[in-house]
């Protein structure tokens, strides 16, 4: 199996961490900061990667080290923190906006599993490995997750339902 | 098994996501009242997130051709097309040469014409050579 180079994980993969990352941090420079490290570690690592089909949970696992490591560094200068939270394009829909504001009010380790699935695309095992939690857990979290988006955004969803039933039957 | 709020629709939960879970655990929480909704809005939270397609911004790009000059396009381009350019340039060459070494080395000698006469050597007996009578005689 060839391994793939720098740049063509970059290709397939930049998009998708820088928005984690951007869900996660909720800031535009420090997702774009971050992702850019993750890259540059890609190359620094790029002689032991043995990822074996396995690359997106070793660059997840590199973003989610180094979104810790911010986190420590954001502890002890709070003064970053403090920063106003961007986007650059920030949801139109009513039902995304809510969104976006019910992933913020959820455990910031249920939300990083949540999105690990849903942004990311990992497999329970890929987000047991990058999160280093047992598959049981990332289940029954990402259900937990699930059933408060539920709860928090009932009266949305309802409507989302019926505007589907309307276009299925006119 | 028993349905309480925190588990009732795990299993509908881990399906979406492609998971394995049991089909007879699947087909009792598809029975309960409210499933058909809980799914819909699993998907539905899902489309919504899959709306994003937020990418960095130009610097960030400009940014990153320093840490990773190959990212240029033309750069992946050029190494996606040259593999496979090489690859097949060197199995023209091998055929070429197989046809042509066995053009040249296993023709069959009925299709080969004798060559023309150039030159003809005559030699006369007692000028060119002699016997060996003659030779005792003299």
């Amino acid at each position: 199996m060839s391994l793939a180079v720098p740049e063509e994980l970059f290709e397939r993969h930049h998009g998708v961490i820088y928005r984690f990352l951007l869900r996660m941090t909720e800031r535009i420079e420090v997702a774009e900061d971050l992702t850019q490290e993750v890259f540059l570690r890609v190359i620094q690592h790029m002689d032991t990667y043995q990822a074996q089909g396995r690359e997106r949970a070793w660059l997840f696992k590199i973003a989610r080290n180094l979104l810790l490591d911010h986190r420590r560094q954001s502890v002890r200068r709070p003064e970053q923190a403090d920063e106003a939270p961007a986007a650059s394009e920030p949801p139109t829909q009513f039902l995304s906006a809510c969104l976006e504001e019910s992933l913020r009010s959820l455990p910031e380790s249920d939300r990083e599993v949540f999105l690990l699935r849903e942004v990311a695309g990992l497999s329970y095992d890929e987000i047991a490995s990058v999160c280093s939690v047992t598959i049981d857990a990332v289940r029954s979290r990402i259900y937990r997750v699930r059933s408060e988006l539920r709860a928090q955004l009932a009266p949305e969803l309802n409507r989302a339902r019926k505007i589907g039933k309307r276009k299925v039957n006119p | 098994m028993t349905y309480d709020r925190q588990s009732t629709f795990e299993p509908i939960s881990a399906f979406i996501d492609g998971e394995s879970v049991d089909p007879h655990d699947l087909a009792k929480v598809l029975s309960v009242p409210g499933a058909r909704e809980a799914l819909v809005d699993f998907i539905l939270l899902r489309e919504e997130l899959k709306k994003d397609d937020r990418m960095p911004n130009p610097d960030f790009y400009e940014g990153i051709r320093k840490v990773i000059p190959a990212s240029l396009p033309g750069r992946l381009w050029s190494r996606t097309i040259r593999i496979p350019l090489v690859a097949a340039a060197l199995l023209v060459a091998l055929v070429t040469g197989l046809v042509g070494g066995l053009t040249l080395f296993r023709r069959p000698a009925e299709d080969v014409p004798p060559p023309y006469t150039e030159r003809v050597m005559t030699f006369e007996p007692g000028v060119d050579w002699h016997t060996s009578d003659e030779e005792n005689g003299q």
